[in-house]
């Protein structure tokens, strides 16, 4: 019940985010916003929460965000399905490389 | 063994169990402060026969009687004047000698403009003003220095008030009075202080156009700032209301009111467990004008019940001035703590507090240079600053922007091919970016690690009082809009100018750009210059200044990246990647070669090794 609940208002936060702070913060913050993933990070958020329910799906999240970075990876980044654990990693090799100096 | 998942229900269930105990012990806290609190209600009144004997009782001389007319006494500073009062016992107002009204040069910033009653003055129940007359007792006090006042309350309390200026060197002392309230019981009975409370003044507006909600009450209690606006709402879902009691089970440390520019406090030098009042009404600057909110607070007096002849001294510290960051940061530690949080910084109080130094820094810089601009050059000077820090981050982007732009072609053709697969369009697109070893803009961790840089030095700017009054180019104050003139056949439309700059560079800079993401986010990005225009018309021109300036800046920048020669673009293939190590027995060899070759060789190697062009950054 207050996971659905809690699901729902992430919901809201979330599409509200897409609508309308998401251009303002582009604007704000100049070129350099942007997502590197797909999907985008909004996206994968709202899909962590559908498939995982409020905590753990807003632990991936937040998790994506961290990720995505100049010097993180990109490319296909799916939400990890509930049955497997070790899957949180993306499977995009942009960046297993060594690090640029 | 464990799994990621179970490391994070194992942490979440930690967290949450030491949440739970914190907040157990946090409630135990309250209710033993409360318990606490009860018991020190009782206890005078067990005490009774002793304190009667062993209080010197010096205010028991009756009182003369009070004049039938006002009589005001002036404290000065070199920064403040002091008009105190004999009605009500207290300072009536307070000038500041360097800090004149919007628009004037001459009529100086008062504080308690409004007041109900004098700051200092006494509140009894529902929280009126009791405005007796005093007797102001010239033999006691010192011209200039110090000022008495006596009075005997209905109530059958004697109350005696000195006020004198802080004498000290230490910062902020200009802005400071010492309050000393002594209270006498002249009555039969025993009587509870805590019925009264000590008047904080009344803080409104400094010009009509300043937002209701920098006007407010704040108090410190427990160690942490508490602020409300004149709505008084703790949380933006309330309803506004009209009147605000906190119910405090914390010694309260200082307690005041505050406007934009200028806060007034009262520090209670032995803390005790008080409840802050305030209350809000409305008042107009000039006749005609609409009217404001205005709010005035008052402090509880600590709950002491005096018997008979009993006799309580508290002693005050009173702050009159601006909220200027430099001086309040000074004045912690040199008059208790917490003086720096009078700064309504907000969330972002950390880079706040920093952009204000770095400005206050510059200014001082800049001061050889231009003594009537440098507040505006200041603030040109550290928005580049912040530009320049995070210019990698824009760099990086606008390069791999540019390398993006390139595939146009290609993306065209992936989005034909899969026009109904919103999904494997943007899987394929990826796929093309990698191929190429493009990686995609900045990312959003990024954006949001600006957005605290952003609201942080737009807050800092908002309550910056050093920028009050000081002019740059045409703008005659930058605490107000640049107001050039105001056009008579649009309604009387004030012209501002910079914000006017500021829609039109930030516009250009939107145009210059390379265009990526969806059509319809394109579409709201191009429209927000527009809004932001109409949304920041009047705000102060400092902001303008701030955002103009960044505006030019990303211009200039992205100018300069269109001049650094076009990226190529090749297909990735895994050989051309060097690996760390590999890189550097590279240059391990080269430099082994330098050493070789002699010293000045060397010199010229260092910098050819730098410019050789590097491998594409493949995913960078």
């Amino acid at each position: 019940m207050i996971s659905r609940f809690l699901s729902a208002v992430i919901r809201v936060l979330i599409r509200f985010y897409q609508r309308i702070l998401g251009p303002m913060m582009k604007f704000t913050a100049g070129p350099a916003a942007g997502c590197r993933y797909a999907p985008s990070c909004s996206n994968y958020f709202l899909q962590a929460v559908a498939l995982h329910g409020p905590f753990l799906g807003s632990w991936y999240g937040i998790c994506r965000i961290f990720r995505c970075h100049p010097w993180g990876g990109c490319g296909y980044d799916p939400v990890p399905s509930p049955g497997t654990s070790e899957s949180t990693k993306n499977s995009c090799a942009c960046h297993r490389e060594t690090p640029h100096s | 063994m464990y799994d990621r998942k179970t490391w994070v229900i194992l942490a979440l269930c930690g967290s949450l169990l030491a949440a739970n105990l914190y907040y157990s012990t946090k409630t135990k806290a309250a209710q033993d402060a409360i318990r606490a609190r009860e018991e020190a209600l009782q206890k005078p009144l067990a005490a009774n026969p002793e304190t009667v004997t062993t209080t010197p009782a010096d205010l028991t001389v009756e009182p003369p009687p009070p004049p039938t007319e006002e009589e005001t006494v002036v404290l000065e500073t070199k920064e403040v004047v002091f008009t105190l009062t004999n009605i009500g016992g207290g300072i009536k107002y307070a000038e500041f000698k360097k800090q004149f009204q919007v628009g004037s040069k001459e009529a100086m910033v008062q504080a308690n403009h409004f007041g109900a009653g004098p700051i200092g003055g006494l509140a009894g129940a529902g929280e009126t003003l009791e405005n007796i007359a005093y007797s102001y007792k010239p033999d006691e006090s010192v011209a200039g220095k110090k000022a008495v006042f006596i009075a005997k309350l209905p109530s059958g309390l004697i109350a005696k008030k000195t006020f004198s200026l802080a004498d000290s060197d230490k910062p902020g002392a200009p802005y400071l009075l010492d309050f000393e309230l002594k209270l006498e019981n002249a009555a039969a009975n025993a009587i509870n202080l805590n019925q009264w409370s000590i008047f904080l003044g009344e803080s409104s507006p400094t010009y009509q156009a300043e937002v209701g909600q920098q006007t407010g009450v704040f108090w410190r209690e427990n160690g942490s700032m508490n602020f409300r606006d004149s709505s008084f709402k703790e949380w933006w879902f309330q309803s506004s209301k009209d009147n605000l009691k906190t119910e405090s089970n914390h010694p309260v440390e200082f307690a005041g009111v505050t406007n934009q520019f200028f806060a007034t406090a009262i520090r209670v030098k032995e803390p005790a467990i008080a409840q802050v009042w305030a209350k809000s009404s409305k008042v107009s600057l000039h006749d005609n004008a609409e009217t404001i909110i205005s709010v005035r607070a008052g402090l509880q007096l600590p709950p002491a019940t005096l018997a008979p002849k009993e006799l309580k001294t508290i002693s005050y510290l009173i702050f009159v001035g601006p909220k200027d960051n430099t001086l309040l940061r000074k004045m912690d530690g040199a008059w208790g703590d917490g003086w720096g949080d009078v700064m309504q910084y907000g969330w972002f109080s950390v880079v706040s507090r920093s952009l204000n130094f770095l400005l206050n820094k510059y200014h001082l810089l800049l001061n050889g240079v231009s003594k009537n601009w440098s507040w505006g050059l200041a603030i040109i000077l550290l928005t580049v600053t912040v530009r320049i820090i995070i210019w990698p981050l824009h760099a990086k982007s606008t390069h791999t922007m540019k390398r993006m732009a390139k595939l146009q072609p290609e993306m065209a053709k992936i989005k034909e091919k899969y026009a109904d697969d919103p999904n494997k369009i943007n899987t394929e697109t990826m796929g093309l970016y990698k191929k190429y070893g493009i990686n995609p803009l900045g990312g959003c961790l990024p954006m949001f690690i600006q957005i605290p840089i952003f609201f942080g030095f737009y807050r800092m700017l908002q309550y910056a009082v050093e920028l009050r009054g000081q002019g740059f180019l045409w703008v005659h104050d930058l605490s107000q809009p640049d107001t050039l003139m105001h056009l008579s056949f649009l309604n009387n439309l004030p012209l501002n100018i910079l914000p006017i700059v500021m829609a039109i560079s930030s516009f250009l800079q939107i145009r210059m750009t390379p265009k990526t993401g969806d059509p319809m986010q394109q579409k709201i990005i191009m429209f927000m210059p527009f809004m932001f225009f109409f949304f920041c018309y009047n705000f102060a021109s400092a902001l303008a200044l701030y955002w103009t300036t960044q505006n030019i800046f990303s211009i200039g920048q992205t100018w300069l990246m269109s001049k650094v020669p076009e990226p190529e673009l090749k297909a990735r293939t895994t050989s051309e990647k060097k690996g760390f190590v590999q890189r550097m027995a590279e240059r391990q060899a080269e430099m082994q070669k330098a050493k070789s070759q002699g010293g000045s060789a060397m010199r010229d190697v260092t910098p050819d090794s730098k410019k050789k062009p590097r491998p594409p950054r493949t995913g960078g």
